[in-house]
């Protein structure tokens, strides 16, 4: 199943097993990414952390990472 | 009551149904903290300040940076090493004498927060750095005050209206969960354009007026600006029932 991250596409191995928004950016993001600070939007609509576990892709879903701006 | 001059002096404001005199009045009565006297403090506090906001603290520890002039408007060389709020204060000053201006030369912390935040009417994160902004959106959740949020780096800004009276507003950590490893690129790491951060902290103000004078401020709403290719983008969020700072369990 190919997803996409940040415009990025993103092979995901098994299609037969239910893929979850957490389990693509355990596969897809290095550990120190996971580690930022980020908001994250699927098709365009925002997924709060506390649903990526639940919440399964389907193929060609597009993920969005956005990052806080800090500065001023 | 608005005085015969101050009915003049704000009269392109009065004129506008949604602000009226009665909306006029309301900014005379208001009280604002701006958090950051930099990039985005600087043009905020100067349209408050012109609308007739009543009270202002400003807060800042910073002094003045040669390379703060290009973006930080209110300053000049001969100003440079001086404390920013107070230098803010002062420009203030010369522009609206009647505003009420209260200085707050250090940085933002819990107790600074605890003791003005329950003063104030809302509160204008204009910092520049993530720890900051974490606090001031737990502080504003714990007094129950609106918090109006810009950001900038380089074309790059961010806005956003955290209504903690509103059950199901969303706050910042709704949005941007703390993690282990905090952004640390600011301005100074990243460069940024002077007017990115007027169009930011210009909105910053703008909610704020709109808000104290009784205008509906949408909430759950991340706004995002790129400069560079000229186009906002609204991401619609939620807020989360697990969130740490706001979260019902």
């Amino acid at each position: 199943m190919k997803i996409y991250i940040n415009g990025d596409a993103v092979e995901l191995a098994d299609c037969s097993v239910p893929t979850s928004i957490q389990a693509a950016l355990v596969k897809a993001l290095p550990e120190n990414q996971r580690q930022q600070s980020f908001a994250l939007a699927l098709n365009g609509d925002f997924v709060g952390k506390g649903d990526y576990a639940n919440t399964v892709l389907k193929s060609d879903d597009s993920i969005d990472i956005l990052l806080p701006i800090v500065g001023g | 009551m608005l005085s015969p001059q101050e009915q003049l002096r704000f009269s392109r404001q009065t004129m506008l149904k949604s602000i009226g005199e009665d909306g006029q009045q309301a900014l005379k009565n208001a009280k604002v903290i701006i958090v950051g006297l930099g990039g985005l403090g600087n043009p905020a506090s100067l349209y408050l300040n012109a609308a007739g906001i009543g009270t202002l603290y400003l807060v800042d520890g910073d002094t003045i940076d040669v390379s703060n002039l290009p973006r930080q408007v209110l300053f000049n060389d001969a100003q440079v090493s001086q404390g920013k709020a107070d230098i803010a204060a002062e420009i203030l000053n010369q522009q609206n004498s009647e505003t009420n201006i209260e200085v707050l030369d250090e940085m933002l912390d819990e107790e600074l927060a605890d003791y003005y935040f329950p003063l104030v009417d809302v509160v204008l994160d204009c910092t520049d750095n993530i720890t900051t902004r974490y606090l001031i959106n737990q502080k504003c959740l714990e007094h129950k005050k609106p918090l109006v949020i810009g950001a900038a780096t380089g074309f790059d800004g961010q806005y956003m209206f955290v209504e903690p009276n509103i059950a199901d507003s969303a706050c910042y950590q709704c949005l941007f969960p703390i993690n282990k490893n905090a952004p640390e690129n600011n301005c100074q790491t990243l460069g940024i354009l002077g007017p990115v951060l007027a169009i930011v902290g210009g909105l910053q103000a703008l909610q704020a007026m709109k808000f104290l004078t009784g205008n509906k401020v949408a909430t759950n709403q991340l706004s995002i600006f790129d400069g560079f290719n000229n186009s906002w983008q609204q991401l619609s969020i939620k807020k989360q029932q697990h969130c740490p700072a706001c979260g019902n369990d």
